[in-house]
């Protein structure tokens, strides 16, 4: 994926509250950031108070040496990167100034001093715009600028990028390597027709997606076609969103599911028949997808729990979990957090009372992580659920016996094919509104089958959340502290804190 | 959190206990920790075992095989079940009995550690804090 500093929206709105004030002087702030793939996500911001800088003007800011040192040690003590970050009140969409350069330059010698191998960046937020430069060796290079969650921006970043717009994102790599891997090739022997109006004459868009065009354009079809989208889960909800986004003309799919198919999946799982009974779920939804899709679509396949495989979602723009554990949407969720990654939860509940139904539902969230609320900001992780999911068969029967599980919290819960229905249309009608920009996505939609009421809400992230609040892990990247061992203090008084093999 | 949740909680605990702290494995072992009375031997390990939803959810925990109580196997105790990967030297404690309320803003592995002694010290109780509290 092309490199850029990645800021969830309500990092660019404390940006703008904090260092844009009405007195028109220039501030600073700190922003810890992870990094992935040379990107550098943006995750906690820590404005410099004004006492603590040495020098401020309506032209000019900077901390004292001091709170620097301090911050960007602690920084990589952490195992995050430094963003430098000042503002230029006076400039809508604002550019280093030849002072910011030189300034820039000689910190990059004494800190690339200090930490050879480290990396750090420097921003300047003007009232909309944002410029960004990373260390790329001894010089400091130009890092494009992607918003998540922009939609919920007042005013948006004027000239910044996102994963989907084609030859930017995943996608960009896979074509770097693969010259011939490109809109050319689809449909080989005719099928295609040639869209100039916005621009990109030339580049072709199969026939197949006419009507997608004509819904959402040519621009919003490309990006699509750009997209690589994990499904996490491709049971009854999961193997009917992997179908529609195959048919969409997703280009790259990433299908995870531990399970293989049993003959009470097949009132459900799309794609699958008798022949499937015994083989992994992941193998019969990616033959359907395959002879739903054009032939350049990739899928590949991971026949193992998420929690198990987490770097097959490295290359996603997006991911979809569909999951029936909780644990396991919780994963995916906090995944999606640290990377900045956008996360579609999807999921269907029915509750029945003495064989009556009680209620029947779709949920579907999206998470875009520090613009809307996440899966654990609306309190959705059931830690009873997942004491159970955590449970061996044999641990369940024991608990049963000692009075501890309720054996009917193991029965398998009811499912029907038609609200799984209901719920992937709806989570994939976010993944469209998401990767095509044609219109806000939905933040939270609840469908009540019962009575056939739709809710939806916006939702705004939690600083007490424990997974994106101020404690939690937004933006941290995929950080490793390694194992150690710690002993209790020496007769020195000194806390003992050793690596260990 | 300068080395993440588990890492700094691990530390902490470390200046009460030898700890060994392992990210790979998600495992968090407390050494020469003093079991209640009643408990044979006195001194053993705790072992940790971090959910991938941690600090969402209360580690797994467990107790060395060989521990033993005066008046027999708890009711808490589940000798034969062990962590994943066949590791037959352990046997879980099932602190979740006690329908404890988990919770991430305060909870930590320090307070996990407050909670093994008061469980291990009433070890056939349901609800051994409130008990302790008394």
């Amino acid at each position: 994926m092309t490199r850029r500093l990645r800021l969830p929206a309500a990092v660019v709105r404390e940006l703008r509250a904090e260092l844009l004030r009405e007195d028109g002087q220039e501030r600073f702030a700190f922003v810890d950031a992870g990094t992935d793939d040379g990107s550098l996500l943006a995750g906690r911001v820590d404005p410099v108070p004004d006492e603590d800088l040495a020098r401020q003007s309506r032209t000019a800011c900077r901390p004292s040496p001091a709170v620097e040192r301090e911050h960007v040690s602690d920084c990589y003590d952490r195992g995050l990167s430094p963003v430098l970050v000042h503002s230029h009140p006076f400039a809508e969409n604002p550019r280093f100034s030849g002072i910011d350069v030189e300034s820039m330059g000689r910190f990059r010698e004494w800190l690339t001093g200090l930490f050879p191998d480290r990396t750090f960046g420097f921003a300047v937020v003007g009232e909309t715009g944002v410029e960004a430069v990373v260390r790329d060796g001894d010089r400091l290079a130009s890092l494009p600028i992607e918003v998540v969650g922009e939609w919920k921006l007042d005013a948006p970043v004027p000239g910044s990028t996102d994963r989907f717009a084609p030859g930017t994102g995943h996608d960009a790599s896979r074509a770097a390597g693969d010259a011939s891997g490109t809109t050319d090739d689809v449909g080989a022997g005719g099928g295609e027709r040639t869209l100039p109006a916005d621009g990109r004459e030339g580049e072709r868009i199969d026939d197949r997606f006419d009507r997608n065009v004509r819904a959402f354009g040519a621009e919003g079809q490309r990006r699509l076609q750009s997209a690589t989208v994990g499904v996490v889960g491709v049971g009854g909800l999961g193997s009917m969103v992997a179908e529609q986004l195959a048919r969409l003309g997703v280009d790259e799919l990433v299908l995870v599911d531990p399970d293989v198919v049993e003959e009470s999946n097949l009132a459900r799982l799309v794609g699958a028949y008798d022949h499937h009974v015994g083989k992994p779920k992941v193998a019969a939804v990616r033959e359907h997808c395959w002879r739903s899709a054009p032939t350049d679509l990739t899928v590949e396949t991971v026949a193992d729990r998420i929690e198990a495989r987490p770097e097959v979602l490295d290359d996603c723009d997006l991911v979809v979990g569909c999951v029936d554990e909780v644990r396991a949407r919780s994963f995916c969720n906090e995944y999606a957090v640290k990377h900045l990654t956008y996360y579609v939860d999807a999921g269907v509940r029915i509750d029945t009372e003495d064989g009556r139904l009680e209620s029947m539902a779709a949920y579907v969230q999206t998470v875009a992580p520090g613009a809307t609320a996440c899966f654990d900001c609306l309190g959705r992780h059931d830690r009873e659920a997942t004491r159970l999911e955590r449970q061996s068969a044999e641990e369940r029967a024991r608990g049963v016996e000692r009075g501890y599980v309720d054996e009917d919290d193991l029965e398998p819960e009811p499912a029907v094919v038609h609200l799984n229905g209901l719920c992937a249309s709806t989570a994939v009608s976010a993944v469209v509104d998401i990767a095509t920009g044609a219109k806000r996505p939905p933040e939270f939609v609840r469908h009540d089958s019962i009575d056939h009421e739709m809710t939806a809400l916006a939702t705004e992230p939690s600083a007490a959340c424990p997974t994106c609040g101020d404690d939690g892990v937004l933006g941290v990247g995929r950080r490793s502290f390694g194992d150690a061992r710690f002993t209790p203090e020496s007769a020195d008084g000194q806390s003992e804190e050793t690596p260990s093999d | 959190m300068k080395r993440g949740r588990a890492y700094e909680e691990a530390r902490r605990l470390g200046d009460r206990y030898p700890i060994q702290y392992s990210e790979s494995d998600r495992r968090v072992v407390v050494e020469r920790f003093d079991f209640p009375e009643g408990w044979d031997p006195r001194f053993g390990k705790l072992r940790y075992d971090l959910p991938g939803t941690y600090p969402r959810d209360i580690p797994t925990v467990y107790i060395p095989r060989e521990q033993s109580y005066e008046t027999g196997k708890p009711r808490h105790l589940l000798r034969g079940i062990g962590p994943s990967g066949g590791d037959g030297t352990w046997s879980k404690w099932c602190i979740e009995d006690h329908n404890v309320t988990w919770d991430p803003d305060e909870d930590t592995l320090i307070k996990l550690t407050t909670m093994m002694r008061a469980s291990l010290a009433a070890p056939n109780s349901d609800n051994p804090f409130a008990e302790g509290q008394a």
